[in-house]
């Protein structure tokens, strides 16, 4: 296996594991999320076996073994306790939005309690 | 086994990094569908495409290399697992997505389950109603008659509970009936498969 062939896996490899992660972060629904990490998990695969390939390494083997048992086992487990989000739970806030939320529930939590003292 | 620098051993090398360039592709492309198909069936198909056609490349090209008997069983063992395993998770992820709604159907082109399921709804309905008319003097169907004549038939229990099931199966039977019809139509739509 010469190096350009390797260089030219990895990059291709890295693009489509970068592609899944941006799934994975915007993925609306915890299912397009467990969807995107098979593919990460898939995609690892692939960089370890062309890893074993490129070093000639057979003790990298077992890992592949294990990787393909691996994220079987997550993606079940989320199907299987996946519940009907409502539209706003499904994203990921933003730093900003979550702080926001943060101060808007000190607020009321500090308003009713200044409310009862006052009135 | 193969020795190093013949013939056979280049072809090897080239068949290895072949394959290990086609799998490493299909990683690119399964990225790339799954970044911006529109739904999730849509990006659950593009998420099949390195976990067993790009697996099983990566896996013939890997075990091209490095030529050994452990490994290529080992790898083997890795492509059966995956061919076992994928297909269930894909499975479960697309049933919890009909059913968590998450299945865009303006975008489907054929939704068997849609209609399955109205189909069972309707025969529910059509069973519910029909119990609560059983006690009326309706024996003229068989089912009905069957259930007399347990009644009647006071020791006889195998009798009774054969004709029962007897009666179940008939009704089973013709509630299924629409469901062959829909098997053998839909199976003129597609052209004769080429087997044999």
């Amino acid at each position: 296996m010469s190096l350009g062939v390797a260089i030219a896996c990895g990059v291709m490899i890295a693009i489509g594991a970068a592609c899944a992660v941006v799934r994975a972060e915007r993925g609306p629904s915890m299912l397009d999320r467990v969807v995107a990490v098979d593919v990460v998990v898939a995609t690892v695969l692939a960089a370890v076996a062309i890893v074993s390939a490129w070093t000639l390494r057979s003790d990298l083997v077992p890992v592949l073994v294990v990787l393909a048992l691996v994220g079987f086992i997550g993606s079940v487990t989320v199907a299987r306790f996946a519940a009907a989000d409502k539209d706003d739970d499904k994203r990921i806030l933003t730093r900003e939005e979550a702080a926001a939320e943060r101060e808007a529930r000190r607020r009321a939590e500090l308003e009713e309690s200044d409310g009862g003292g006052r009135s | 086994m193969i020795a190093d620098g013949s013939v056979l051993d280049t072809v090897a090398h080239v068949a290895a990094a072949v394959m290990l360039l086609a799998g490493s592709f299909l990683a690119m492309v399964a990225g790339i569908g799954i970044a911006r198909f529109p739904d999730l069936l849509a990006r659950m198909h593009a998420a099949t495409k390195p976990q067993v056609l790009g697996l099983a490349l990566l896996m013939g090209g890997l075990a091209l290399e490095i030529r050994t008997g452990v490994v290529i069983w080992t790898l083997v063992l890795v492509v059966a697992l995956q061919l076992i395993t994928a297909p269930v998770s894909a499975h479960m992820v697309g049933r919890a997505g009909y059913r968590t709604s998450q299945v865009r159907s303006d975008l489907l082109v054929v939704d068997e389950l849609t209609d399955d399921l109205a189909v069972i709804e309707r025969m529910a309905d059509r069973e519910g109603a029909a119990g609560r008319q059983t006690p009326a003097p309706s024996s003229s169907t068989g089912p009905s008659a069957g259930g007399g004549d347990d009644l009647v038939q006071g020791p006889e229990d195998q009798a009774g509970t054969s004709a029962k099931a007897e009666a179940v199966e008939e009704e089973v039977l013709a509630t299924q009936d629409p469901e062959p019809h829909d098997g053998a139509h839909e199976d003129t739509h597609e052209p004769p498969s080429g087997r044999g």
